[in-house]
């Protein structure tokens, strides 16, 4: 690979019960801690409902449901562990997805605090696996743990079809 | 009567939504309206309107129909090949200075053919009211008489 086109990339780890998300930093708008959130009827069940952020409504995802894992999500637990690890989850809040409005955050839930990186662009380029999802482009081998990275476009044309 | 600047806050179940008020046709305290007290349709009471009847749905916090329960009014909105009402626990004004609406598009796929039901939300506090928008609110609700 041509050594001018490894650039260091600010990135985010964002890790959730079935896989770690890496992101570049710049699709993030903030990360906040898991707070209560309003049904939104009639959604997938991929869609745990909605926060007010900001003053702003920004529809909040599980990454596990929207993969079909059906995995407990943070805030939805019945038992006495939900609060536990509500108090450690969190939701990442994204910018608007390529070509969407304006004001369509949404957010992902993370099950623990997210981690930043500077990822050199030849670990992206090192992909081990390309799993069977229409949403994650590839994933890659980040030190100890594997991270998928997403398809932002094929990600916006699940989450708006 | 309702006036441009106001939203109609609608209590169903535990939720409560909020509707454009020039979006309602009327609204109808139960009194006025013929309740279905023998079921076999999906409708929980109409409005006489000369020769023709408006079917209004009792819905709950999920918008799944549901039957019973001590509602008090139903709003109706206009549709074709006419209005359709949504029966609720209450139906109470707000004005426009109190509720600053701010955009949303729901995820997934489009539950009606005239779009999301939900076009925005009202966030005040912890508290997060979504808006219906009402020309899908009515397809919705068309949708379920066809079910019938």
């Amino acid at each position: 690979m041509n050594s001018a086109t490894l650039q260091p990339l600010h990135a985010l780890e964002v890790p959730t019960r079935v896989l770690s998300l890496l992101v570049p930093s710049a699709c993030v708008a903030e990360v906040v801690s898991h707070c209560a959130l309003a049904a939104l009827p009639l959604s997938p069940e991929w869609v745990v409902g909605v926060m007010g952020w900001r003053s702003k409504p920004v529809p909040v995802i599980s990454l596990e449901k929207l993969l079909g894992r059906n995995e407990s999500v943070p805030g939805s637990l019945p038992d006495a562990r939900a609060g536990s690890r509500r108090r450690s989850s969190k939701i990442v809040v994204f910018y608007p997805l390529p070509g969407r409005k304006p004001w369509e955050f949404f957010g992902i839930v993370s099950c623990a605090e997210p981690q930043s990186l500077v990822v050199d662009s030849a670990v992206l380029a090192s992909a081990i696996d390309t799993p069977n999802s229409g949403f994650i482009a590839m994933t890659a081998q980040l030190g100890n743990s594997v991270v998928a990275i997403p398809d932002l476009n094929a990600l916006a044309a699940v989450l708006y079809p | 009567m309702t006036g441009e600047n106001q939203y109609l806050r609608i209590d169903l179940g535990s939720a409560a939504f909020l509707l454009p008020s020039r979006a309602s046709l009327a609204i109808e305290q139960r009194e006025n309206l013929s309740v279905n007290e023998v079921g076999g349709s999906m409708a929980s009471a109409w409005r006489v309107a000369g020769l023709d009847r408006w079917p209004a749905f009792r819905l709950d916090q999920d918008l799944r129909r549901h039957s019973g329960g001590d509602w008090r009014r139903a709003v109706f909105l206009e549709s074709e090949p006419h209005p359709v009402g949504l029966i609720a626990d209450e139906i109470q004004l707000l004005e426009l200075s109190e509720v600053l609406v701010e955009p949303l598009t729901p995820l997934g796929i489009v539950p009606t053919r005239k779009g999301h039901l939900f076009s925005g939300a009202w966030v005040s506090g912890a508290q997060l009211l979504l808006v219906f928008e009402p020309v899908a609110l009515a397809a919705f609700l068309s949708q379920m008489e066809a079910q019938q």
